[in-house]
């Protein structure tokens, strides 16, 4: 009876997905191979009404699930409705990609569902196992999606190296939980939070913090765990790689800042630990991007940098910051799948990706040509896109923290300045530069409707976004309200800090 | 003098399992940096998982004992690890047929 009630009025979107994910294997099994495509139909509608089923669900309080393993509220809902929709995204955007196969497409779309039913779950896991199993979901399915082009090397050797660091990553965060597990003898995060206040911070739990960090930030492919997001992103299939920059990163953050603002919000070191990894980040990311001729690896490197603009919104640990997290997610949402779906465009009709072929796009193929300048300039942060209103709202709240914070807000805006240059150099190639290439990239692109139809979409979401900045930060403010931060006063921690020193 | 040393090495407590631990994990971790060869590095991820597993279970056992959640915990690791070696071991195969080769120095096709 609990579990029904749990599932009514909780779970009621994963419910949708499971049984989603098992028509599809079912459906994959039986169907003959030149009817494949059914699957794909099946998991675009199946993920709409998924989409619709969270009407059904209370917006306003909070609720347990599954014996307290699962905590749904306004913030745990908007996150796993963002996943929801990038998913979407992904399904519609893998239709020209999966067409390149004869046999083999149903299980593609399955584990897209799969990795998101864990990242679904991961946004509201509130038990360290919970937690785990939800990282791990979401993580294994990606390895098998990476390398899902058998026969190119480039996307075995891909799969391997995102395998290799994912595994031991997951096992340092592991380490960690251990260490957690042991000064608290719970593994309910909120078990944890009743115990953790009677014990005095030592070196234990900062290793514990710093062990989970290491699991977290290989997630949100943070400096120094971003090695892997490069050569991933280039070796991948598109879809996989807009997948993962995208919807398991969100999918990161909305755990991160769970644990942080609930288990780690009172001692101040922890806030400096991810300041310092939030500047590392971004400037690491967009340095290295500046000299990249390969325009996947630059937009791995640009989704480095832009998570570490994320970062520097949680090392606030205010209400404000986390609704500038909320929003500059929405916002990212779109216009980094805007990108990824030009890319993909391009790549499946001429089959290169440097930058260099982009030259004189813009001649012939107008409209797809602005599409991709839209969006890059949102990425870039240019003024009237949703990316300025993500970035001057997320800036704001870190101007509004305290006079600590304005190093931070310094380097960001340096930061920003760097990022114009290599987002410009794209559109300049298009506009300005003229090609003499090969026939294939002086005609007309021809695009393919699903193909189309996330371009578009993507794109007038941004420019609305954009437009109707306010009620975005309206949704944000109003999820960010169920996050409760209990932080110490600036001197309280300080004195944290000085007696950690002596 | 002995004794002391005796007693303190097998009266077996909590502090002797996390030690076993950290050393575990200190050797996988080395493996994961040091070793060429990917099997070997896959091995490396298992042991740094059982360390742990060592650790959970002797939380458990000394910190958790009505409820021994990290007992739990660690029954889920090992599945979720199997899993993990699983498809490592795929991915593998299917990179052996294109490039025979399981040496990670020469899978490096992507950088820049």
């Amino acid at each position: 009876m609990n579990l029904l009630f749990d599932i009514a009025n909780v779970l009621l979107p994963e419910a949708f997905l499971s049984i989603l994910i098992i028509l599809c294997i079912i459906l994959t099994f039986v169907l003959k191979e030149e009817n494949q495509n059914l699957v794909f139909a099946a998991a675009l509608t199946g993920l709409i009404l998924t989409l619709f089923s969270f009407i059904f669900i209370p917006f306003s309080q909070e609720n347990q699930a599954l014996y307290g393993n699962f905590v749904s509220n306004s913030f745990t809902i908007i996150f796993r409705i963002l996943i929801l929709i990038g998913t979407i995204l992904t399904v519609m955007l893998s239709r020209r990609y999966t067409s390149n196969f004869s046999n083999s497409i149903g299980e593609f779309y399955t584990l897209i569902l799969i990795a998101t039913l864990g990242g679904m779950l991961l946004t509201g896991a509130n038990d360290l196992i919970m937690l785990f199993v939800a990282i791990e979901t979401l993580s294994i399915s990606s390895f098998a999606l990476c390398g899902y082009t058998k026969l190119d090397k480039l996307s075995n050797e891909a799969a391997l190296k995102y395998l290799i660091i994912g595994a031991a990553s997951t096992a340092v965060m592991l380490y960690g939980f251990s260490f957690l597990y042991g000064i608290t003898g719970q593994t309910n995060i909120a078990d944890i939070i009743k115990v953790l206040p009677n014990y005095q911070p030592s070196i234990v739990l900062i290793l514990s913090f710093l062990f989970i960090l290491a699991g977290f930030g290989y997630k949100l492919s943070a400096v120094p765990f971003h090695v892997w997001a490069p050569d991933v992103y280039q070796g991948a299939p598109i879809p996989v790689a807009a997948y993962l920059s995208v919807v398991s990163k969100i999918a990161g953050f909305a755990a991160l800042t769970r644990f942080m603002t609930l288990i780690y919000s009172d001692i101040s070191i922890f806030t400096v630990a991810i300041a310092v990894i939030a500047v590392l980040t971004m400037t690491v990311g967009n340095l290295m991007a500046l000299g990249q001729k390969n325009i996947r690896r630059l937009m791995a490197y640009s989704s480095i940098a832009q998570a570490g603009y994320v970062l520097l919104g949680l090392s606030v640990l205010t209400i404000e910051g986390v609704s500038g997290i909320i929003f500059y997610l929405i916002a990212y949402l779109f216009m980094n799948f805007g990108t990824w779906a030009a890319i993909q465009i391009f790549a499946t009709e001429t089959g290169m990706d440097s930058i260099d072929d982009y030259n004189g796009l813009a001649y012939k193929n107008k409209y797809f040509s602005l599409c991709l300048a839209i969006c890059l300039l949102s990425l870039a942060g240019i003024p009237f896109t949703s990316g300025f209103f993500a970035k001057f709202y997320l800036f704001k709240a870190i101007a509004f923290a305290g006079l600590n914070y304005m190093p931070l807000l310094i380097i960001a805006l340096v930061n920003t300045v760097l990022g114009v240059f290599y987002y410009v150099k794209v559109i300049r190639a298009m506009y300005v530069r003229t090609n003499n290439g090969t026939a294939k990239q002086n005609g007309k692109l021809k695009i393919s409707l699903s193909l189309q139809s996330v371009l578009v979409v993507t794109v007038l979401t941004t420019l609305l976004i954009g437009v109707f900045a306010g009620s975005f930060i309206d949704i944000s403010k109003f999820a960010a309200k169920s996050i409760t931060i209990n932080k110490k006063s600036p001197v309280e921690s300080f004195s944290d800090i000085s007696s950690f020193i002596r | 003098m002995f004794m002391e040393i005796f007693s303190v090495i097998f009266n077996v407590g909590l502090t002797h399992y996390l030690i076993l631990g950290a050393i575990m994990f200190c050797i996988g971790l080395l493996g994961l940096i040091i070793s060429r060869n990917v099997i070997r590095v896959l091995m490396s991820i298992e042991i740094l998982l059982c360390s742990v597993n060592i650790n959970f279970a002797a939380f458990a056992n000394y910190v958790d004992i009505n409820n021994i959640q990290g007992q739990i915990f660690a029954v889920f690791i090992i599945a979720v690890a199997a899993a993990e070696a699983a498809l490592g071991l795929a991915i593998l195969l299917s990179l052996y047929r294109n490039k025979p080769t399981i040496d990670t120095e020469e899978i490096s096709e992507l950088k820049g």
